[in-house]
């Protein structure tokens, strides 16, 4: 499984049918707080897909909350960013916009690791 | 000094009397030791008498003064007591006397002219000022000669002094009321051309005197100021201008009654004879007799109308640059975010669909709007990046330890897709440094763009990297095409060509974006172009760029 956040509806979509396609089980939230919601009660995902900028709670938060916690701290993340600098340091990114062969590969590598 | 001396008074007496046979005209010269031979001769003694009521009852003083060891008389006449109030005994028992009574100032002139008479055997004469007994000072007018032996040589000094306070006081009253005259003079030159700088000031000045403020004086430019105003001079500041009168007649009354002073540096004002009203910085000030007793006010205006007009424009101004910084501020935001995010999700959508094993007849459209959409993506980033360098925090770099051989070669795959295409690289050298990898990726991809579009297809575009210098480190992007030459200059400013019919691909903001993303690197892009030896782009890159991540591990 693996959980995509983002807060752009449309492009939500895209990724969750984009995975579905590969056959993954897709999860999505819109925001950090249901993300960290969704990580809480699911099992442990393959990948977690992380936008950046978010209301409510941003994706550096979110990865700051899943390395304070022991559970989490293993989940492989992919940061989506049009602006690498704004992304947590040395955490894998894939700029926006988003090459879709290139995300789809890289959760591929995790999934093979 | 009179012990050493061995002649007398006869002797003395003797030689004047010699003078006075050598003073007058047709006598043969004789020595006066022979007037003196025989002594108890009558015809001597007779002269004698003669001589010595003539030189006892002459109204001025007559001398003999010995030139044994400086000057020092030996025989005065009696009318020295009248002269100085010296007795004829007390000067001839004290011989430089004389000297002593000498003004300190003439003392030194004397001694000066004694020596240059003593050197030329010139006589010596003068005016100067002695003291008499009493203390009041005597200007006397002296001759003397010297005596001389058969020989020549100077056996005494003997002249005449007399009084003639009298005749210097009158000069001095002469030459004082010439002083005074010049003074005078001077004085009305200096008031005339005080006035004249008063009036022809770069600044209006009036003068107002008395608790009522009544107009004194007033320069060119205030007279301008209230030109056809009327008469003013003489009559109370407010009578004369009621105009102004109520907003200044609590300025002039404080200032006159505290001493104050009161400045305002932007007065606005009206006036009947102005089409508009006007500012003034002005400064009103107390003006002071001896005692210090306020008697007037001084008033000094500066018309500052077209300064305080142009600083309004001017504030105008910046309040609606920085209204369009905010606007850009928030254009660049819906660049950055509320457009890209849409077109990321038509771009993902696109590249889904394409995945998906599309008919040809589909296929072909979507990749229309991919590659549409990708363009539209670029031209984003690109006003993204140009508002971040205009209005923002310019571009901010990422530095890493990477390899720049490496990004050429992933630059260059992508420019395979276009088969007429042939880009060549060449790496010389150490290609490792500490650089933005994203940015610089941007700056191949416009050089190597701009490369194979505007360059000659048959021949290969060259991409060089020069990696020998320890410091620095070279990138060489070379075609054959040529650059117009009026077209240089203004390579490297933005929107460049935007304003001919004939767009260029994009919007003319890639070569200003990698000039910017060079510079931020702290290095420089330089072009050289000509239709012998085609167009070459130089960019020159410090090794390292100091930027946090600098020593990170390669990506």
């Amino acid at each position: 499984m693996i959980l995509i956040v983002d807060d752009e509806l449309d492009l939500r979509e895209i990724l969750r049918d984009a995975f579905q396609d590969e056959g993954f089980a897709v999860e999505v939230a819109c925001d950090g707080a249901e993300a960290m919601q969704r990580l809480a009660r699911l099992p442990k995902p393959v990948a977690v897909i992380l936008d950046i900028v978010m209301p409510i709670m941003d994706g550096n938060e979110v990865w700051s909350a899943m390395q304070r916690d022991p559970e989490l701290a293993g989940v492989p993340v992919i940061v989506t960013t049009s602006d690498p600098s704004r992304a947590p340091r040395n955490v894998p990114v894939v700029r926006k916009p988003l090459d879709l062969d290139a995300l789809i590969d890289r959760v591929k590598a995790l999934q093979g690791a | 000094m009179r012990e050493d001396d061995p002649r007398d008074l006869e002797e003395a007496l003797a030689i004047l009397a010699g003078l006075a046979q050598l003073a007058s005209p047709g006598t043969p010269p004789a020595h006066a030791g022979a007037l003196y031979g025989g002594a108890g001769d009558s015809r001597l003694h007779l002269a004698e008498a003669r001589y010595r009521a003539l030189v006892e009852q002459i109204p001025a003083v007559t001398f003999i003064a010995s030139l044994a060891g400086g000057i020092s008389d030996i025989y005065v006449s009696p009318q020295i007591e009248a002269l100085l109030g010296f007795t004829q005994e007390e000067w001839l028992s004290d011989p430089v006397l004389w000297f002593r009574r000498l003004h300190p100032e003439d003392r030194e002139v004397l001694s000066r002219e004694f020596a240059l008479a003593c050197a030329t055997g010139n006589p010596l004469g003068g005016v100067c000022r002695a003291y008499a007994r009493d203390g009041h000072m005597v200007w006397v007018h002296g001759e003397a000669r010297f005596v001389r032996d058969e020989q020549g040589r100077p056996l005494f000094l003997q002249g005449i002094a007399f009084d003639i306070t009298e005749q210097q006081r009158a000069v001095v009253v002469r030459e004082q009321l010439a002083q005074e005259q010049a003074l005078r003079a001077e004085a009305d030159r200096d008031r005339e051309h005080i006035a004249r700088i008063f009036e022809g000031l770069p600044a209006a000045i009036a003068i107002l005197r008395g608790p009522d403020h009544v107009i004194e004086s007033m320069n060119a430019r205030a007279r301008a100021l209230v030109a056809g105003a009327g008469a003013f001079r003489g009559r109370p500041f407010a009578e004369a201008f009621p105009g102004f009168a109520a907003e200044l007649a609590a300025v002039f009354d404080r200032v006159y009654t505290t001493g104050e002073v009161v400045e305002e540096r932007e007065w606005q004002t009206a006036h009947p004879t102005w089409s508009a009203p006007r500012f003034f910085h002005y400064v009103a000030q107390a003006m002071r007799d001896d005692a210090q007793a306020i008697t007037g006010i001084l008033i000094h205006l500066v018309d500052v109308t077209e300064q305080v007009l142009a600083r309004r424009e001017r504030e105008l101004l910046v309040e609606e640059l920085q209204r369009t910084v905010h606007y850009n501020e928030i254009f660049a935001g819906m660049l950055g975010h509320d457009l890209r995010n849409p077109l990321a999700a038509i771009l993902g959508a696109t590249h889904l669909a394409l995945r998906r094993d599309p008919s040809e007849a589909v296929r072909r459209q979507l990749l229309r709007v991919m590659s549409s959409g990708e363009r539209m993506s670029r031209m984003i980033e690109q006003l993204l990046d140009f508002t971040r360098i205009r209005v923002g925090r310019g571009i901010e770099l990422q530095a890493a330890r990477m390899d720049l051989a490496e990004l050429c070669r992933q630059i260059v795959a992508e420019f395979d897709s276009v088969p007429e295409w042939k880009i060549e690289v060449e790496v010389v050298g150490d290609p490792c440094g500490t650089w933005d990898g994203d940015r610089l990726s941007q700056v191949l991809s416009n050089l190597v763009s701009n490369g194979v579009r505007h360059g000659d297809p048959s021949e290969p575009l060259r991409v060089r990297l020069e990696g020998a210098d320890r410091d620095n480190l070279k990138l060489l992007v070379h075609n054959q095409g040529a650059i117009p030459p009026e077209l240089i200059a203004t390579l490297f400013d933005p929107f460049r060509g935007t304003q001919h019919r004939d767009r260029p691909h994009g919007l003319g903001l890639g070569l200003y974006i990698t000039q910017q993303i060079v510079l931020a690197h702290g290095g420089s892009v330089a072009v050289m172009s000509s239709s012998d030896v085609g167009t070459r782009f130089t960019i020159t890159l410090p090794r390292h760029v100091g930027a946090p991540g600098s020593d990170a591990e390669p990506q």
